[in-house]
Formats: C-alpha cells, structure tokens, sequence
C-alpha cells in the first residue's frame, strides 16, 4: 500500500512534469519575437515551481550580457525593490551569477542571498524572504545566447529530473531563438533591399539635378564595367569549352551544370554591358551610325533570331510587317538593342501565350515614322507600375522580379537609344491583361552631333 | 593543317583560344606580347594571325602595321580581337591593316567562319 501510494506520486509528478515540458515547448514556438520566447519561457517556469521572480540577460553581439525588461514578478509590489537592486548591480563576464554562468556555459545555483555581500540584495531578499537564485544558459551552436535567472523562497537543492527539464527547455529556447535570428535576418534583409532601391531611385533622380557628378558617375560605371568583363569572359570561355568538351565526350550531368554556369556568366555580361551602354547613352558618348535599314529585313532578321528563346518558354512570337514598309535612315544596331529588349521582355512576362511585333507607317498626312507595337498576353502592370518602369533599376515588383530575373536596366536604356534616334516609347498595360509598348522612331534618325568628326563610313557590328 | 599564331598578353586569353582552335583541327602558336608575335610571324610563318589589341608596349594596331609593311609577313591575315564594340575601334583596326576583328568575348563558331574565310582564299582551311 505505501508502494504504491508512492508510485502514484511519482507518475502525477512525472505526468506534471510532462506537461510542463510540452507545454513550455509548445509555447516558446508560438512566439512572434525571440524577446516573446524568452518571455514564455520565464512566465512558464515560475507557474510550475511556483518561484515569484524570473527574468533573463541576453547576451550581445559582442559577446557581453545586457539587461531586458523581461522580468516575471508575481507580485510587482512586493518584489520590486529586488528587482531594482538586480537591476543596479554591474553586470560583467564571470562576475555574478548570470556572468558565471555566462563564463562557464552552465546551470548555476546560490543560496544565502539574504547574506549576500550586495547589501542592497541581501536586504531585499531579507525583506521578502528569497533566499537562493538558480541560473540557465540558452545556447545558440554551443554560445550562450541568453541566460535566465530566477529566485526563490526556499534554500533546498534543485532535483536532477528539474535540472534535466530546465536544460531541455534551454536547448528549445535556443532552436526557437535561433529560428527567429534566420527570421530577423531575412526582415532586416528584405529591408535592406528595400532601402537600397530607394537608394538607386535618389540616385536616379540626384542625376538630374547634377549634371558633373552625373557624368563622372556614369564614366566610373563605364571603367568598372569593362573591368568586369576580362574575368566574365574568361569564365563565359571556359566554361563553353569544357561544355563543348564534356559534350564531346558525352558527359551530361556535367554539360548540364556548364551550361548553368554558362547560362549566369551570359547574364551577368549582358547586365554588364547595359550598364556601360546606359552609361555611355547618358554621357553623351553613344555613337550613332546613320546608314539605309531595310526595316522588312530587320525585323525578319530579329525574329529568327528570338524564336529559340520563345521555344524554350512555349511562347509564340508573330511579326505583321507589310513588305512594302520601306527603309528608314537610322542605327539599324540601336533599333534591334531595343526591339530586343521589348521582346525579350515581353517573352519573359509571358506563360504560353503570344507576343505580337506589329510594324507600321505613321498615318498620312505625316508619315514620317516607323512605329514599332510590341503587345503581350501577360501579366501586365498597374499605372503606378509603369510610371516606375523606366528608371534603372526599378522593378514591378519584387516577386516578379525574381520569377523573371533581370533589372529595369533594359527598358531605361531601351528609352535612351529611342531618344538618341529621335524617337520614343510609350505603353499601354492592364493589370492581368498584357502589355504593350509602341516604340517609336523617324524615318530619318537626328545627325548626331558628334558625327560631323567622323567621316569614314561606319560599319555596325552585333554588341558583345 | 592550318598554323594560327595568337598574341595576346592575357594567359587565359591564350589557353582558352589555343584549346578552341585545337578541338577544331588547326594548330596554335602563341605570343604573350607584339614583340614575340613579330618574330614567330618571321621565324614560323602562320597562315593567319589573331591579334589582341591592348597589349601592352606595343599593341595590337602598331603590331598589325608592322607585320604588313614587311614584305615577309604583308600576306598574312591578320583578325583583330577587341575588347570593345566601338566603331572607333574597329575603324582603327581596319585602318591599321587588319583583314577583319572579332570582338571579347569571342563567339569560336563565328571567328571560325572568318578564319575559315581569310585561308580559304590563300586554300589554307583546315
């Protein structure tokens, strides 16, 4: 009979303690902030060992303990005078018991608070009748992050079944604390992001208001982007020679993975060089070949050229083109840069549908342009959206920027060779239903006024 | 077999475009400066020479009106390789004598159609 009357005992002690456990687990994981776990964790202890005051130090980035207004006192007026006490002692590594435990990365116990040599603790404790103070490590990858401490009204020692309780509690403290660190990090990253694009757009708009930093900007950003493109070569290089080479020898897993490296080193050289173009278009030093552009040939030429692409998305691409549209007297080079860009562009905003290059005169009375319709099936864009769209380096949005890949780059550049030849562009887009841009350009492209230096006829060669 | 000496100062330059043009059936020398390229385009005798333009000392234009005020070495094809897209570059290079350019990073499938071209009139196509 006293057997199992002590067995008893034990099994409601253990399913108590049980139910501690899981729910002070299950607690600390519902917590939006590290600081809500920590807290959790302090309210959760004192309920089941009844012990009046808790609260944590959390340990800094530089490795010291700092105070937190995390405390659970369970009855404020009676222990804050402990409380301010606590508060007041000068905290350091290895001294006191939170800096010991600190030091040692381990569970520490004191009693005697009332003869503590603090005067001001001894007399609280005195005062309200704590006698002892245990302490927690919470660990991150074996670094205390935390250390929790609380006191108590009686001076027996801790049970070992507790201090295994405490310590598991601890190292679930320090997942959940670890978790959220990832969270904190990927808020103040997203932040980051956030505040770098307004960043670029001041940049944009500083520009205009000055003209020598602008330049001098945009002479950098021509250097620095030429010394990117040695190394990008040499990877763009070698990495299509061992894919030709692995090919050659039928190494697929390999060609594969070449091909990604290949594929990212294209990318990166062709924002590269729409950096140095858009630097170049803005300070003026663009060259412009003026020569006869058979614009049927053109466009033909631009669509064989882009049906791979579109195979790869299952996109289709349809030219209408009279063919007795005629030739302009333009930079046949700076019309295909941009006819490319607004295709490309509408090939990569586009899930199986159409995008349509409509080609045509400007009515009479005037004929005097050629304009170009570029009209995708695909996820359009919001007014505010296109207001934004030109300047470099803005983006729809963030999502869609990383689902399509690539920078606003393309389009700010894409207005500047229309301004250059005289021209512009314009868009018309629905929010889910498409897009289009009419680029627009003269029949005869402006002289620029740096030609007049150049005499020998210009040849125009594909950039990059 | 077709011989193609490459001068261009930047190592992996000469590796990468040796092991293009080897894979290819055509066989390489190659030149770190315009100084060695003058004297293996003396001493080997290429079929066609592929020229960087910024080398350094003596580059690639100076190197080009070199080898075709020589009566040795006038026959030779010369493809400029330039870094840039600059018609002004290209303009120069046509000036100095260059028989064609080929702009970084080079595309082989279209540098080979231009070597191709220039030996193909002297029967030298690999």
């Amino acid at each position: 009979l006293f057997n199992s009357t002590s067995v008893i005992e034990t099994l409601e002690r253990k399913s108590a303690e049980l139910d501690f456990l899981r729910g002070t687990t299950h607690s600390i994981q519902q917590a939006d902030t590290s600081e809500g776990a920590i807290h959790r964790i302090i309210e959760h202890v004192c309920a089941f060992t009844r012990w009046p005051v808790g609260h944590a130090y959390i340990v800094s980035s530089d490795g010291h303990l700092r105070r937190t207004p995390l405390w659970h006192l369970n009855d404020p007026a009676l222990f804050e005078p402990l409380r301010k006490s606590i508060d007041e002692l000068p905290i350091a590594d290895g001294i006191g018991l939170a800096g010991k435990v600190l030091e040692l990365a381990e569970a520490q116990w004191v009693r005697g608070l009332h003869e503590n040599r603090h005067a001001t603790i001894a007399e609280a404790a005195k005062t309200i009748g704590i006698t002892s103070a245990f302490a927690f490590p919470v660990s991150v990858n074996l670094s205390v992050k935390a250390v929790l401490e609380f006191f108590c009204q009686s001076d027996d020692a801790p049970e070992q079944s507790f201090l295994e309780m405490m310590s598991t509690l601890c190292i679930q403290l320090g997942r959940t604390l670890e978790r959220q660190q990832m969270t904190e990090l990927e808020a103040t990253n997203r932040e980051l992001a956030a505040s770098n694009m307004r960043l670029q757009q001041a940049v944009v708009v500083a520009r205009q208001s000055s003209p020598t930093d602008e330049r001098e900007r945009d002479r950098f950003l021509t250097n620095m982007g030429h010394e990117f493109r040695t190394p990008l070569t040499t990877i763009l290089g070698f990495s299509e020679l061992l894919l030709a080479e692995a090919e050659s020898t039928g190494q697929k897993g390999q060609c594969e993975d070449l091909a990604r490296i290949h594929d990212a080193a294209t990318r990166l050289l062709e924002l590269v060089n729409g950096i140095i173009d858009l630097a170049r278009v803005q300070t003026h030093e663009l060259e412009v070949n003026i020569e006869e552009v058979d614009v049927l040939r053109l466009v033909q030429g631009l669509s064989e050229s882009m049906q791979a692409r579109f195979q790869e998305k299952t996109n289709v691409l349809k030219v209408n083109c009279a063919s007795d549209i005629g030739a302009m007297h333009t930079d046949s080079q700076k019309i295909l840069q941009c006819l490319t860009q607004l295709i490309t562009n509408a090939n990569k905003f586009t899930e199986a549908g159409v995008v349509e290059l409509n080609v045509n005169r400007a009515p009479e009375p005037t004929d005097d342009r050629i304009i170009f319709r570029v009209t995708d099936t695909g996820i359009g864009m919001t007014q505010e959206q296109v207001a934004r769209l030109f300047q470099p380096f803005s983006q729809v949005d963030g999502s869609a920027a990383r689902r399509h890949g690539g920078m606003g780059l393309g389009l700010a550049l894409t207005e500047n060779l229309a301004k250059l030849l005289g021209g512009d562009i314009r868009i018309d887009s629905l929010l889910g239903e498409g897009t289009t841009f009419f680029l627009e350009l003269p029949l005869k492209a402006p002289s620029p006024s740096r030609a007049a230096q150049d005499q020998t006829p210009i040849t125009t060669l594909p950039y990059g | 077999m077709a011989k193609i000496l490459v001068v261009d100062d930047t190592e992996n330059n000469r590796i990468l475009i040796t092991r293009q043009l080897q894979r290819r059936g055509y066989q390489v020398l190659t030149a770190n400066d315009a100084f060695a390229g003058l004297a293996l385009a003396k001493t080997k005798e290429p079929d066609l020479i592929l020229m960087d333009i910024g080398l350094p000392g003596m580059d690639g234009y100076d190197a080009t009106r070199q080898l075709k005020g020589n009566s040795g070495t006038r026959t030779i094809p010369v493809i400029a390789l330039t870094a840039h897209a600059l018609p002004s570059d290209q303009d120069a290079s046509v000036a100095a004598g260059c028989d064609d350019y080929e702009i970084k990073p080079i595309d082989f499938p279209r540098l080979c159609k231009k070597i191709d071209g220039l030996l193909a009139s002297t029967h030298l196509a690999p």
